[in-house]
């Protein structure tokens, strides 16, 4: 560990109003892009199956 | 009778890899041009052997970038006066207001401002150029104590004099 | 390939790869990133400043590797008409478009304490930014054409134009005189990073490639699954006028 107190881990040296919002910034953006993609799979697998329900009801 | 469509399949099939291999080419040659033409708007900043050789105008505003010289920072208050190196030219760098953090003798530096009629660049603004090393202080402190610690202008800020 | 150009193996294939690449990306990204925060040293010049570039770095490889997936995926879809290589395309430009957000603005965050500024309109920092109107443009192309494959079209032949940005940027700093610095990690003479400050920066690359992976394994099934549900809706309403 290098860090000696928690104070000292969240200070980054006196730069926390740099690191910090990186490091969120990076966080934010990958969950919601991996979230965002999920949910848009999901929707494609109702969008599809309802396609073959009412391609099939057709025939 | 059924081969002869096949055969202006794979006949198409080369002309799109042909016309796609065509566009990425004349788009690198066209890039390469133009590049090369806009070559001196394209560079950030002068180094000291620039401005020696160019000759540039003294009421002209642009950036130099260099080293800043060992022992030739002085501070007067607010103001810093300090000489920018590339190792074959040196200038001297007159600058009122805070200087970031990584400024410091042997550092790459970039000024933006004008000369004088001294010869004495006027800068405006400092910034202090980083260079591609990343180690721990101890190391660099035992490099520096082993005499493993180069000071060359490659290890500090990118230079390419009369570049 | 051509196993690959099959929609429906391809799916198989993606789902077999995806819980490998969501391991290898959530290991990859805690233990790089914890590493970084928690255990490696601080720069000699820029304190702990320098874990910035524990997101930076890999960010950039990131924005540039997933251009040239692109690039190379639009080549494929247009000579070969493959029609899984342009849906692997438009799947991983919103991915690229993030990580090279996340470069910009991690760097500016970085620039500001070191260099004493946000930006500097430098051929590095320039280009990167024209990376990401370029990402943002694809993504648009896409939208602007009802008919997908005329966009698909016009899209790759973007991805293909752009692609003369990704050498601009990467020797940018060799060619002309940039605020930013060269490369630290690929060059002729062998990283100029610690082993202290690389490993973390190499472990949270890896993570990010995974990520990728795994992102582009959900984005190309709804993809494909979008597609077929629109061919079958399609040839569903010509049935009808037909019949």
């Amino acid at each position: 560990m290098y860090w000696s107190s928690l104070g000292d881990f969240l200070a980054m040296g006196g730069h926390a109003g740099f690191v910090w919002p990186s490091f969120a910034l990076a966080l934010v953006v990958l969950l919601g892009l991996g979230w965002s993609s999920r949910i848009a799979m999901k929707a494609a697998e109702r969008e599809h199956a309802e396609a073959k329900r009412e391609a099939r009801a057709d025939a | 009778m059924r081969d002869v469509p096949m055969r202006r399949g794979m006949k198409r099939k080369h002309k799109r890899l042909l016309a796609v291999l065509g566009l990425v080419a004349g788009l690198g040659v066209a890039a390469a041009l133009v590049l090369t033409a806009f070559n001196d708007n394209l560079v950030f900043f002068h180094s000291p052997s620039d401005v020696a050789e160019k000759k540039i105008a003294a009421d002209k505003r642009f950036r130099i970038g260099g080293l800043v010289e060992a022992g030739s920072v002085k501070k007067d208050g607010l103001t810093t006066e300090f000489v920018v190196t590339d190792l074959r030219h040196a200038v001297p760098v007159v600058y009122t207001g805070m200087l970031p953090d990584l400024f410091r003798e042997g550092q790459g530096v970039v000024a933006n401002g004008k000369l004088d009629a001294e010869g004495r660049f006027i800068a405006s603004e400092v910034l202090a150029k980083h260079d591609e090393n990343y180690m721990p202080p101890e190391v660099a402190d035992a490099l520096k104590k082993s005499g493993q610690w180069h000071e060359k202008p490659g290890d500090h800020a990118k230079l390419k004099p009369g570049s | 390939m051509h196993a690959l150009a099959n929609p429906a193996r391809f799916l198989r294939l993606m789902a077999a790869i995806r819980p490998y690449a969501a391991a290898v990306a959530i290991i990859g990204l805690v233990v790089g990133l914890g590493w970084g925060l928690l255990i490696s040293p601080r720069d000699y010049q820029q304190g702990e400043t320098v874990r910035i570039m524990y997101i930076h770095v890999p960010s950039a490889w990131m924005a540039m590797f997933i251009y040239a997936a692109i690039a190379v995926s639009s080549a494929v879809a247009l000579i070969w008409r493959h029609p899984v290589a342009e849906l692997v395309a438009k799947a991983s430009a919103p991915v690229g478009a993030a990580f090279t957000l996340i470069c910009l603005v991690t760097g500016s965050l970085w620039g500001k304490p070191m260099w004493g500024t946000w930006w500097v309109w430098d051929a590095r920092l320039t280009s990167m930014l024209i990376l990401f109107f370029l990402y943002l443009g694809y993504i648009a192309l896409w939208e602007a054409f009802d008919d997908p494959s005329r966009a698909g079209r016009a899209a790759a032949i973007l991805a293909l134009v752009g692609a003369v940005n990704l050498p601009i940027i990467k020797f940018s700093v060799d060619w002309w005189n940039t605020l930013h610095q060269p490369a630290s990690v690929l060059t002729l003479e062998g990283p100029k990073i610690h082993p202290d400050i690389l490993w973390p920066l190499l472990i949270t690359a890896v993570g990010a490639q995974g990520y990728y992976v795994w992102i582009l394994s959900l984005r190309v099934r709804a993809e494909i699954l979008n597609r077929q549900a629109r061919i079958l809706r399609f040839s569903a309403a010509a049935d009808r006028r037909a019949g």
